[in-house]
């Protein structure tokens, strides 16, 4: 029997909720920099309000929940899966101040949509937005991309404590032996991109007449949601906004390397590139792209839009991409889906985002290591029934390094991509009962649910509260990967029911 | 005779083409029906937003009619024409566009856009005002003050802990 949570567990989890609510007050006040730079009053004092809020209210869980102890498995999961709401109404609150949410639950979702770095957009008129909220929108997607907790872990937790915590966060390994030392690590990879990514971003905007403020804001945003496959935009129409080849160039190869797990970063960044050949996630990665894009040109076989074979490759490999390194970016309109894309290409995008992208990186989805477990589960099953019942079998693969399929691997992987698919279907018939076509549903589920974002036009500010409700649950079990969620859920229940 | 009504039948089409021209097209409408318009000269209004990108002769700008949005390719004289673009507290000129509507345009690789012949501002775009709310200024106030008197008192209260226990 699973044992019941204590008085004790209530008073670890809510002393680190205080520390990650102080945390995430302090992450606000970069906004009010933003704010003062660009001479946005009334913005920056709904960052000072919202900071001020966080601290009143991290301060009244310090003082009550005054005790600070390691944190064992299950308070470090519950701790997790709490935070990501909490985070989620408080990281709300400026933007909703901001005048450009119809209601508190579409900023809710906006910010869980950030922080899971999904991407879906329930905001009113982006492109008059004030530079301050439009940073937040992005600075989320930065902060949940690298893991909410993850960003607390570098500041205020210590010990044992920290690890559980980022399991919780659905990363699995640890790069270097200590967990803070990953953490750091991670930083240091983000942001050393950053500065590249922007960079490169940044010349291009001023190359095309834009102004260098506006230019920077721009890149930095692009930056921070495409590198943690994110997808929110500066302006409504997205990527589609600069008409650049050069910046979806660009973007595109900021959300394929924030889709490689920091694993490999770390083992090519060491002096050892030859991991990008022998990794068998990114094998499998590679050939998944290739397969659905075959799919998707055979998709348009039948009817084929557009002008030449350029105009073809440059939206539908984009889309594609988009879908499968889970950001979202799109470089076509939301009615270009609804009306040009043919049934057959929309079921490779929406496998592609079902997929997702690598294991302990910023995508979500199903994640290709899970798939590439599940083909060797099949091979080694194979393999042992055409053998010699003497036979020993094993199967091996090298991701980071070399390791043997053991049976707990793939009821793991099993287990996960189970539950992925109930989830995305699950969505697919919650649209369908609010009456939107199954296709566009599951489309727009699985888009909530493997973090992605790509729309085709079910999420707006006019769709039911049910759906948003439906999709911000989705958003927020897909980026946790289930397990801390369902030992958050038990820990609720204990709280109800007599030990 | 003949060629009478010959003439007067190749008015009535080209009048009938050209009436896309004449007339206002909401966004929507060029979007939801565009094979329609496809290639056709079309008329559309509304508000420039963000940014004028581009160099050499060719710029973009984007115009936003309620929801919708279009891409408008536009030569540098007709990029002078336009003074304000839609930001935070910056309301856009509204321009009035004639152009040839593409939905994949096969010069710009497959973009949906409008290739202006004539734009004009048919509104001008202006600098709002920013309202200061007082309200949050003093909600802001008393939380900080607030927050600041629970760390105070936590930390005397830890400090008396930590004595208390030396004491014993």
């Amino acid at each position: 029997m699973i044992p019941h949570f204590s008085r004790e567990d209530v008073n670890s989890i809510l002393h680190y909720l205080g520390k990650l609510i102080y945390g995430l007050g302090a992450v606000m006040l970069a906004p009010v920099f933003i704010g003062i730079i660009n001479r946005e009053w009334d913005p920056s004092i709904d960052f000072i309000l919202s900071s001020l809020l966080c601290l009143f209210l991290g301060s009244l869980l310090l003082l009550r929940f005054n005790e600070e102890r390691d944190l064992n498995w299950r308070q470090g999961m519950s701790l997790v899966a709490i935070s990501w709401i909490v985070a989620m109404f408080l990281g709300a609150i400026p933007i909703f101040l901001s005048g450009h949410y119809n209601s508190f639950l579409d900023a809710s979702f906006e910010a869980m949509s950030a922080f899971a770095t999904t991407g879906l957009t329930l905001a009113n008129n982006i492109d008059h937005m004030a530079y301050s909220y439009n940073f937040w929108r992005h600075f989320m997607c930065f902060i949940g991309g690298q893991g909410i907790i993850l960003v607390a872990l570098t500041l205020f937790v210590k010990g044992g404590s920290a690890f559980k915590v980022y399991v919780g966060e659905a990363r699995e390994e640890k790069i270097m032996p200590n967990i803070v030392q990953t953490a750091r690590f991670i930083w240091f990879v983000s942001l050393t991109y950053l500065i590249i990514g922007t960079s490169i971003l940044f010349f291009i905007n001023l190359v095309r007449n834009v102004s260098p403020g506006r230019a920077l804001f721009h890149s930095i945003c692009i930056f921070m949601a495409g590198w943690d496959t994110a997808g929110f935009a500066v302006q409504t129409q997205n990527i589609l906004y600069y008409h650049s080849p050069a910046v979806e160039t660009v973007t595109g190869m900021i959300f394929l390397l924030g889709a490689v797990n920091f694993g490999v970063h770390y083992a090519v960044w060491t002096g050892r590139p030859r991991e990008l050949i022998k990794n068998f996630e990114l094998k499998i990665y590679m050939i998944s792209i290739l397969v659905l894009f075959a799919l998707i040109c055979a998709g348009f076989m039948m009817h084929f839009p557009f002008p030449n074979y350029i105009s073809f490759f440059r939206t539908t490999f984009y889309q594609l991409l988009s879908a499968h390194t889970g950001v979202g970016y799109s470089n076509i309109y939301v009615q270009d889906f609804l009306y040009y894309w043919s049934p057959v290409a929309l079921m490779g995008v929406i496998i592609a985002m079902g997929l997702g992208g690598s294991s302990s990186s910023t995508s979500g989805g199903i994640k290709m290591l899970r798939i590439g477990l599940f083909f060797k589960g099949i091979k080694k099953e194979v393999r042992i029934l055409t053998s010699p019942e003497s036979a020993v079998i094993v199967e091996k693969f090298h991701h980071i390094k070399d390791v043997t399929v053991q049976d707990n691997h793939i009821k793991m992987a099993v287990i996960i991509i189970l539950l992925y698919i109930i989830v995305y279907l699950a969505g697919g018939l919650a649209g369908s009962f609010y009456g939107y076509p199954f296709l566009s549903s599951l489309f727009e589920s699985v888009s909530a649910a493997a973090n992605v974002g790509l729309s085709m036009g079910i999420t707006s500010p006019s769709m039911p509260d049910g759906l948003k409700i439906v999709y911000i649950a989705q958003m927020w079990l897909g980026r946790l990967e289930f397990i801390s969620v369902f030992v958050m859920i038990k820990f609720m229940l204990s709280l109800r029911s007599p030990q | 005779m003949k060629v009478k009504y010959i003439l007067i039948f190749l008015c009535f089409l080209l009048l009938s083409y050209k009436a896309f021209a004449l007339e206002i097209i909401p966004l929507r409408q060029l979007f939801e029906q565009a094979p329609n318009y496809d290639g056709k000269n079309v008329t559309v209004k509304g508000e420039a937003v963000g940014d004028i990108m581009g160099n050499g002769e060719t710029f973009w700008v984007n115009i936003r009619d309620g929801d919708f949005f279009i891409g408008v390719v536009l030569d540098s004289e007709k990029r002078s024409i336009i003074k304000n673009l839609g930001r935070y507290r910056v309301k856009g000129d509204i321009v009035k566009v004639t152009g040839t509507y593409k939905v994949q345009c096969p010069q710009h690789y497959g973009d949906r856009d409008i290739h202006a012949e004539t734009l004009e501002i048919i509104e001008e775009g202006r600098r709002l005002e920013e309202t200061v709310e007082t309200d949050k200024i003093v909600l802001s106030i008393a939380l900080g003050f607030a927050a600041i008197l629970f760390i105070f008192y936590s930390h005397h209260r830890k400090f008396r802990k930590d004595s208390g226990d030396q004491q014993n």
